[in-house]
Formats: structure tokens, sequence, C-alpha cells
């Protein structure tokens, strides 16, 4: 079985990468395009209905904490 | 052929920006069409795949497709809803092999890839000293 090459892997992990600081938007849901935010919302289906949001956008939740023990 | 390989990729900043074991997948839901690309935090402590619950809907779960369970976490224990049904995944830029999660979904935004699914079929390894994360494939 042919496998991807390492440098195409890391181009595909890198696809969902924010091209701009999501701090601001903790606790929401945004809608990436090409790493930019186009829009947020409170849940996933209140972004998706919004008119600037297109289906090929990215919707990423944008957690306020990761769980388990970490310095703030 | 016999499956191998090994795959690595540098920690990514998550939304505080910090640097840490993120890793994309492509979740497959019900129907073939509900297809999401969904990163998550590798997490060795999980014993299961962790989504936030608004990605239940968009993996095509409803209500009958999920169980209510009490997790335990760090906090103390919280209510989840374990899918009945397993969906599809592929790690992004591994399209060769495809495998089962069924998400334990949570009330909350954080994804979670735990040791049940994704750790069954890579064997993971985080190297903090190079701040990278390393699939193989097993």
């Amino acid at each position: 079985m042919a496998v991807q090459d390492q440098d195409s892997f890391r181009r595909a992990q890198a696809e969902l990468e924010p091209k701009e600081d999501l701090a601001p938007y903790m606790g929401k849901w945004v809608a990436l395009r090409n790493g930019k935010v186009v829009a947020s919302d409170l849940s996933a289906k209140g972004l998706r209905s919004q008119p600037e949001v297109r289906p090929t956008d990215a919707i990423v939740p944008v957690p306020r904490s990761r769980p388990g023990y970490f310095i703030a | 052929m016999e499956r191998s390989g090994s795959f690595n990729a540098p920690y990514r900043p998550g939304p505080d920006g910090q640097l840490r074991p993120y890793l994309l997948l492509t979740l497959i839901g019900l129907r073939p069409d509900q297809e999401i690309m969904i990163s998550g935090l590798v997490d060795t402590g999980a014993d299961r795949s962790v989504l936030p619950i608004d990605y239940a809907e968009e993996l095509g779960y409803t209500v009958d497709d999920l169980a209510p369970v009490e997790v335990g976490q760090v906090e103390g224990s919280a209510s989840a809803w374990l899918a009945q049904k397993p969906c599809g995944a592929i790690v992004d830029g591994i399209p060769e092999i495809e495998f089962e999660i069924a998400p334990l979904f949570v009330a909350n935004l954080n994804a979670l890839w735990g040791r049940a699914d994704l750790m069954m079929n890579f064997t993971v390894s985080v190297s903090e000293k190079d701040q990278e994360l390393t699939l193989q494939l097993s």
C-alpha cells in the first residue's frame, strides 16, 4: 500500500491552521475561510445559518479552556 | 503490500497560542456526504475520542443514536452522550487508512483524540523536546 509522503502529511495537517488570533472567539464557533474568520456564533448550527458563511468554510470550535491541568 | 510508515508533524498553536500536539482528522458522518475536518488534541489520557456536542448533528446523529452517560474528568463528573453507531475517520494526509470512531459528545468545545479509536490504528508518540507529534502505522 502506498502511503503519502511526509511533506504532503504536513501540508494536510496545516490546512485548518488559522491565520489570525482566535483568542477573542474563545467559547464560540468560528467559520474559517483561507484561515481567516468570516463569522462566529455560539453554536455550529447558528453559524451555518449566517448568510456570510459558505458550505465550504471550515466550522471550528474555539474552546475556552482545555481539559486536564494546564498553566493559564 | 504491508502497511508501514511514520509521519511526524510539528505541534500547532491552540486558540491561546500555546503549541500542543493537535491532529487534523476528517470524520465521515452517518451519511457519506457528511464530511467534516476536525482539529483535536491528541490525548493519551482520554479513553476514547471526545467531541463538542454540536458536531453530533453535523455528523448526522439524532437523539436515537446517542446514549446518555456520565463521564469523569478533572473538574468532576459530567453528562455526555455516547454514539451508538461509529462514523468513519481518516487522518488528513494519510487517506489510505480509514478507521471508525464512536465519539463521546460533550457540552464543551474541546475535541480530543483518544485511545480506543485513533490509537488502535496508529502508534502515537509525542516529543515535547522537539515539539513534534509522530504517528506510526500499526
